[in-house]
């Protein structure tokens, strides 16, 4: 069979299995499984349990649990009502006020959390009943917290740019460290339509509550403290090259343990409670990672990826209709996909391609990131949608409707990061240390 | 037989957990190693073992807690038999897979005993233990998987739906 034939196939068996509800590590498994057992004549499983314990043994994926694990300590502790506290004093004075909490925090939050509904429940359990409460508009309070909740995969450390390093073999330090100006420049495109919504909107935000001296505002900071120490030991150590990613993962349980402990919220419950969540979350992404290696090594053998490559080159396509084609598809597939495995299909088929195209491996890797945050709330699956649900007790389809203006600036963020690459480029080359 | 099941998952869950934690562990180590001065040898390669070891000892566990993602858009719009026979479907499909995955990583495991292959860094393990985690848990996955496969032919729920509707549950008291 030529090689068209072969991914009509393939394409097909994915599309029956996903939609049949099949786990979608084990859809993984079987893709690898009947491309080379149809079109090889390689013993199938010998390469596969080599190749798995190739890639599961692996150093470079310890900081994957690791960083899981700080979130669901951090989760359970009593930081987000210590970020809304310390944080809201100085926001209510913006046109927006308290919204900014949800952009802010999550921005705050995102850089000691690797996960973008981590990043949103922790933030959300505390500004959404106190936000609502004050009579804000409902549909932005909801919008603005599922857009800025998926900052916690662009800002480090993010779970997801550990799965694109892994996969596509790029330094997580270095991804870690290309998110850092992004994130920002995400934060400020959230907080800037919000303040241009709140002047257009005079009557649907409701007068400020809070009356402080500037020395109370100083006072209430404080709690902010352990935070920022949390944040400056993890980005702080990988960004100065003292630490390698794992090494700064686990300086932050450490401290987060240590957190926990001073603040009283730590005890053998919330422990055991905290390493089994960690502990499933990081099998459920391993697992994923397990069929995305077999796929891809699977795929290299039937040579797909490669005459994929040769056949967009051939097309004379640009690289920037190359980036707009791959922005439309990833659309498509995130209404419908979570983003590791998004990720991993990537990294099986389509990095040769780009590669081909001469795109940086970091910058697609942050350009990733970004069409994976979007895929976090289109629905109908979408991680963030799922938390906000469950938060607010709203339809995905409505939470969906509320967050699509975030949505647009994702968009934007990328058109931006295409014509000013230097965003993504400039900390990372000028790191220090190991890359 | 139940209890004896029940107590596989947990324990393999639990001992997932276990390893999880020594992975910080040893990191801290090389960290204090560094900083203080004594060599902490090979123990990148025991915490890639560590992470291996944690990560397929709680396939079982994790699935039970329906943890592992699916796309149930389309499944969830079929009820009575024709959702059952869907998974069933799913299920027999999923203990073949992963039945045949399990089978050659206890190969594996075989190999590396019989040719005595060991690992490449200053503290050379014998492969074969540190493999046996790999092939363990995806024996248990696969007896999980069969699990359900009997429950849901038996005309029963199998155990990830069983969490889903509990999750639910405690979701809307929350609310």
């Amino acid at each position: 069979m030529n090689t068209l034939g072969i991914t009509l196939f393939l394409l097909a068996l994915l599309g029956v299995l996903l939609a049949g509800g099949v786990w979608i590590a084990v859809v993984l498994l079987a893709m690898g499984f009947a491309a080379m057992e149809l079109f090889t004549s390689t013993p199938v499983g010998k390469l596969m349990a080599t190749t798995v314990w190739g890639s599961s043994a692996s150093w470079s994926l310890t900081a994957l649990p690791l960083f899981i694990w700080m979130g669901e300590i951090l989760f359970r502790s009593r930081i987000s009502e210590d970020m809304f506290r310390g944080l809201a004093p100085w926001l209510t004075a913006l046109p927006g006020r308290l919204m900014h909490c949800n952009v802010i925090g999550c921005g705050i939050f995102a850089a000691i959390s690797g996960s973008s509904a981590a990043t949103a429940a922790t933030i959300g359990k505390m500004t959404v009943p106190e936000l609502l409460k004050r009579g804000y508009h409902e549909p932005m309070v909801i919008g603005s917290l599922a857009g800025a909740g998926t900052l916690g995969l662009l800002i480090p450390p993010s779970i997801i740019m550990i799965v694109y390093g892994v996969a596509a073999n790029v330094s997580i330090a270095r991804l870690f460290i290309a998110g850092v100006l992004p994130g920002i420049m995400l934060m400020s495109l959230f907080s800037g339509y919000i303040i241009v919504w709140a002047l257009l909107n005079p009557d649907k935000t409701p007068p400020s509550d809070i009356r402080m001296s500037f020395a109370q505002k100083l006072y209430a900071s404080r709690l902010l403290i352990p935070t920022v120490l949390l944040i400056a030991a993890v980005i702080g150590s990988i960004y100065s090259g003292v630490a390698t990613p794992t090494e700064a993962a686990v300086l932050g349980v450490a401290g987060s343990l240590i957190l926990s402990l001073v603040s009283g919220s730590l005890d053998w419950n919330t422990f055991s409670d905290s390493v089994m969540g960690a502990m499933r979350t990081s099998c459920m992404i391993a697992f994923i990672l397990t069929g995305a290696a077999f796929l891809t090594t699977a795929m290299a053998f039937t040579g797909i990826p490669e005459s994929m490559a040769a056949w967009i080159t051939e097309q004379a396509l640009s690289p920037v209709m190359l980036i707009a084609v791959l922005t439309l598809l990833y659309i498509v597939l995130g209404c419908f996909l979570d983003g590791i495995s998004m990720v991993v299909l990537t990294s099986a088929v389509i990095l040769p391609t780009v590669q081909a195209a001469h795109i940086d491996l970091l910058w697609f890797g942050i350009f990733i990131v970004l069409v994976v945050e979007m895929a976090q709330i289109t629905p109908p699956v979408g991680f963030n949608l799922y938390v906000l649900q469950g938060m607010t007790g709203k339809d995905i389809f409505s939470i969906g409707k509320h967050a699509l203006p975030f949505f647009l600036l994702m968009v934007i963020a990328v058109a931006i990061i295409w014509m000013f690459p230097e965003i993504v480029t400039y900390l990372p080359r000028r790191m220090l240390g190991r890359g | 037989m139940r209890k004896f099941l029940d107590w596989l998952y947990t324990g393999s869950g639990v001992l997932a957990g276990i390893f999880l934690i020594l992975i910080a562990v040893l990191s801290l180590a090389q960290i204090s190693g560094r900083v203080l001065g004594f060599a902490a040898y090979s123990f990148d390669d025991f915490a890639g073992f560590c992470m291996a070891a944690s990560s397929f000892l709680g396939l079982a566990h994790t699935y039970r807690r329906n943890e592992h993602i699916r796309v149930a858009l389309l499944v969830d719009r079929f009820s009575g038999e024709a959702r059952r026979r869907l998974e069933i479907l799913c299920l027999a499909a999923s203990t073949f897979l992963v039945g045949f995955f399990a089978w050659w990583a206890v190969d594996m495991v075989l190999t590396s005993y019989q040719i005595n292959d060991v690992s490449q860094g200053l503290v050379a393990v014998p492969l074969w233990l540190p493999q046996s985690g790999m092939a363990l848990g995806l024996a248990i996955l696969t007896i999980a998987l069969f699990d359900d496969l009997i429950v849901v032919l038996k005309r029963g729920t199998p155990s990830y739906l069983v969490a889903e509707q509990s999750k639910k549950i405690a979701l809307s008291e929350n609310i």
